[in-house]
């Protein structure tokens, strides 16, 4: 318990100095906030006006703890895209369900296919629907996401009409058909990486099944199956977990090229649009929750394998 | 119960490998009979057959092996020939197995309690307490003194000895009338060995199940079989009661075996002198050796633990130092402090080598044997770029040289100039010990480190490289430090004897 609660601390001061990290960075990098709102003809008065309602005049630290206070509550200032008359958190927030709900689904497929699969792949070693996988898996693999948007898009929405290509469905208009929408991004988006996890996944399980304990297991007088589902199988995810954790991170940070084919609003995109109107503040939110992800899914992974595996539980 | 009366009965057996199109024979007619409440001994070096008969009476053969002729019977049950499913019955329930490897045989993720568990719920119904309250017991049977906390702990927070004896209830719960077991004191400290041996001799007296032993050791086999079989490259070459066989044995086989245990035999001692005047090479004053145990966390503190306490040694130019201790003890952290492997030191250790400015390339340095020769050599070189690297660093000897100096020091240790175009992996065990031993002595060091050179090798091999060792000393004049858990090791090389025990010398006398 301990150890939990020391990892929580951690957890929270690297939350910390992620968002002041990426605060700083964002102040190092070259451009004038005051000009790119109010525009290269802005007087001179009119930007020290600006600076001083915006508190830029302040130093470095201060307008950290500024910005602090204001994001604990979810105010994270305004898009300089929408001429500063669109909150950035209103901004994200739209655009975040579009991606979390992509990632939830996706995420959803990936296990639920390649766990089965790599299970199946790894019981018939070497056989004829071994082969098969693995072949299946080897091709999947090389092929980007974007690419199998696309012959979806072809497949399904223009040869067999099953959805309108780009005709995207809002969850507010419409919760059933923006699910049924979002199904062909996530599986366009899951499928590279089942294809990586049954190998991952079947070579991990064959390497646990060489192992003494599972002589032991045997000796027993254990049948096949009870073994891979009493002993093997446990083992043999602790190495998955972790990449789990990693495909996690990728997709929850926004697949821009699968959103850009299916013209999805997600975040993906929206991080493209805003580096190219040099929309900071916006840019600063998505690099600070992508980080802010990979921390807490990381956090999330050590308390999973304190759970699983004894050798890691320290009190 | 009828003494006599035949429990298993193995006839004619012989099992192959297919390899590149070539039958590779690894049991070749074997024939043996383990009666009902005996203990039966089966001694033979690595290769010689031994697990691959008992992997055959289990029905544990890897897929690859084929089966060329004979069979086993089991209380009129053919083994060989009996579907997976009747067979699969009588594992656990009726013949059980112990391994060597305690710590991996256990699944790490389940508690101890679980997986003893397991064994009766596979074999018999009961209810859940029933189920607790059988294992407990068990537990208890083998020794284990706390065996409601052991229950719920897992492996790897138990030592090695009570791992074992949680294998053993383990095998034993479900009342099996053949206990199999595979080297189940080799992983272990003498000291814990021989109650291990002790308590299948008790769980054999009190339930009168047959135990098959199976040792590479013939001092194991000695203190608790009652018959044995001596096997050799797939062959049983001779078998009787143990007393016997090992006072009059008729096969050559077994008398090299028999030669080779060291307390059977006084002629193996260590007669090379001691120059009485002779100066110390190796000081060690008031040594202390700490480990730095990792922070947890960022907030965590780090921890120091103090390794080896206070220790003095003082080693002759010419002698044997033998540093004896159980696993633990320090005895390998001493070692590497010697060599410089360990920095965080306090207290002194010189070496004073006086003959080391010298022009053939020789050096001041210590060097270092380890146990295990095949961990210790890149695998990805041929042996004669191993034994040529030291010199490169070390000596400023030409290539002409040094490959003279190769050539040389591979038939010092017994080998020929063949082996120099091989890998690692192409070697036998004791043949890799022979080349970390010549990498050693390949700079002319004065003073050798070996850090249980033998403790991986068969007895027969272990005799041979001891041999090896002491005429290497007589000829290049070296000074060892020779670090074993085995006195019986110790013993056959060492002028005088350390005993540590948890960092600290308990014990310094004489051979």
């Amino acid at each position: 318990m301990k150890y939990t609660f020391k990892k929580c601390i951690v957890f929270i001061i690297s939350l910390f100095l992620t968002s002041f990290l990426t605060f700083t960075a964002f102040e190092v990098i070259p451009g004038d906030s005051a000009l790119s709102a109010l525009g290269m003809d802005a007087s001179k008065e009119h930007l020290e006006e600006y600076r001083k309602a915006m508190g830029l005049d302040k130093s470095l630290p201060i307008r950290y703890i500024n910005w602090l206070k204001g994001a604990i509550k979810g105010d994270f200032g305004y898009s300089s895209s929408y001429q500063m008359q669109m909150k950035v958190s209103t901004l994200i927030k739209n655009r975040l369900i579009v991606t979390l709900w992509l990632a939830i689904l996706s995420f959803l497929i990936i296990v639920l296919v390649s766990i089965p699969l790599g299970i199946l792949s790894a019981r018939k070693k070497n056989g004829i629907l071994d082969d098969l996988i693995t072949l299946v898996t080897q091709i999947f693999m090389s092929v980007p996401s974007f690419f199998l948007a696309m012959i979806i898009t072809l497949i399904f929405g223009i040869t067999l009409k099953w959805f309108r290509p780009g005709d995207y469905i809002s969850p507010e208009d419409n919760f059933g058909g923006f699910l049924r929408f979002m199904m062909y991004p996530a599986i366009a988006v899951a499928i590279p990486k089942i294809a990586m996890m049954v190998k991952f996944l079947r070579s991990s399980l064959l390497r646990e099944m060489e192992l003494d304990y599972v002589r032991t297991a045997k000796s027993k007088g254990m049948t096949k199956i009870s073994i891979l589902f009493g002993h093997i199988l446990k083992n043999a995810l602790i190495p998955v977990i972790t990449f789990l954790a990693m495909v996690l991170a990728d997709i929850l940070a926004g697949a821009i090229l699968v959103e850009q084919v299916f013209n999805l609003p997600g975040l993906g995109r929206l991080l493209v649009t805003s580096i190219a109107n040099r929309d900071y503040a916006v840019v600063h939110v998505i690099v600070l929750y992508i980080a802010s992800l990979v921390i807490i899914i990381n956090f999330i992974v050590d308390l999973i394998y304190q759970w699983i595996d004894p050798r890691v539980r320290r009190d | 119960m009828n003494k006599n009366e035949i429990l298993l009965s193995i006839e004619d057996l012989s099992i192959g490998f297919s390899k590149g199109g070539k039958m590779n024979t690894v049991l070749d007619h074997i024939s043996l009979e383990v009666k009902k409440g005996e203990i039966l001994g089966i001694v033979g070096e690595s290769g010689s057959g031994k697990t691959m008969t008992a992997l055959a009476v289990m029905g544990l053969l890897p897929e690859s092996a084929k089966i060329l002729s004979g069979g086993i019977d089991f209380l009129g049950n053919e083994l060989l020939t009996m579907g997976e499913k009747e067979h699969r019955r009588l594992r656990g329930k009726e013949i059980s197995m112990v391994f060597q490897e305690n710590m991996s045989s256990f699944n790490p993720l389940l508690t101890i309690g679980a997986q003893v568990e397991e064994m009766l719920r596979l074999h018999s119904k009961y209810t859940k307490e029933e189920y607790k309250a059988l294992t407990i017991k068990a537990l208890r049977e083998v020794g284990l003194s706390k065996p409601h906390e052991i229950y719920h702990q897992y492996p790897h927070q138990l030592s090695g000895g009570m791992r074992q004896r949680a294998m053993i209830a383990m095998a034993m719960v479900a009342g099996p009338k053949l206990v199999i077991a595979d080297e189940p004191t080799t992983a272990l400290d003498p000291t814990i060995q021989s109650k291990i041996l002790q308590l299948l001799k008790k769980m054999n007296d009190k339930y009168g199940m047959s135990i098959i032993l199976i040792s590479h050791d013939l001092r194991v086999i000695q203190s608790i079989c009652s018959r044995t079989i001596v096997m050799k490259d797939g062959r049983i070459v001779e078998s009787g009661m143990t007393n016997e066989l090992f006072t009059n044995p008729c096969n050559q086989y077994t008398k090299e075996l028999v030669a080779a245990v060291p307390m059977l035999n006084k002629e193996y001692k260590n007669t090379y002198k001691v120059d009485r005047d002779s100066h110390p090479i190796l000081t060690i004053q008031n040594l202390n050796v700490f480990y730095s145990e990792k922070a947890i966390g960022l907030l965590g503190k780090k921890s120091r633990k103090q390794v080896i306490r206070d220790i003095s040694i003082l080693v002759n130019e010419g002698e044997t130092l033998g540093i004896v201790g159980e696993s633990g003890s320090g005895k390998s952290t001493l070692a590497k402090a010697i060599v410089g492997l360990n920095k965080e030191i306090e207290g002194v250790i010189k070496i004073n080598d006086f003959t080391a400015i010298s022009n053939d390339g020789s050096v001041s340095k210590p060097q270092m044997v380890f146990q295990d020769p095949y961990g210790s050599l890149n695998p990805s070189k041929k042996i004669g770029w191993i034994l040529e690297e030291p010199l490169k660093l070390q000596s400023n000897l030409g290539k002409k040289e040094r490959v003279a100096r190769v050539n040389e020091m591979i038939e010092q240790v017994g080998m020929t100039t063949k082996y120099l175009e091989r890998y690692p992996f192409q070697l036998s065990g004791g043949q890799r010990q022979r080349v970390a031993i010549a990498v050693a002595l390949i700079v002319n060091p004065k003073l050798v480190i070996l850090d249980e050179p033998v403790s991986s090798l068969d007895t027969t091999i272990q005799a041979q490289i001891l041999e090896m060792l002491k005429e290497l000393q007589r000829k290049y004049k070296l000074t060892y430090v020779f670090i074993s858990h085995d006195l019986n090791v110790i013993y056959q090389i060492c002028n005088r004897v350390c005993v540590i025990n948890q960092g600290e010398i308990v014990e310094m006398k004489e051979a």
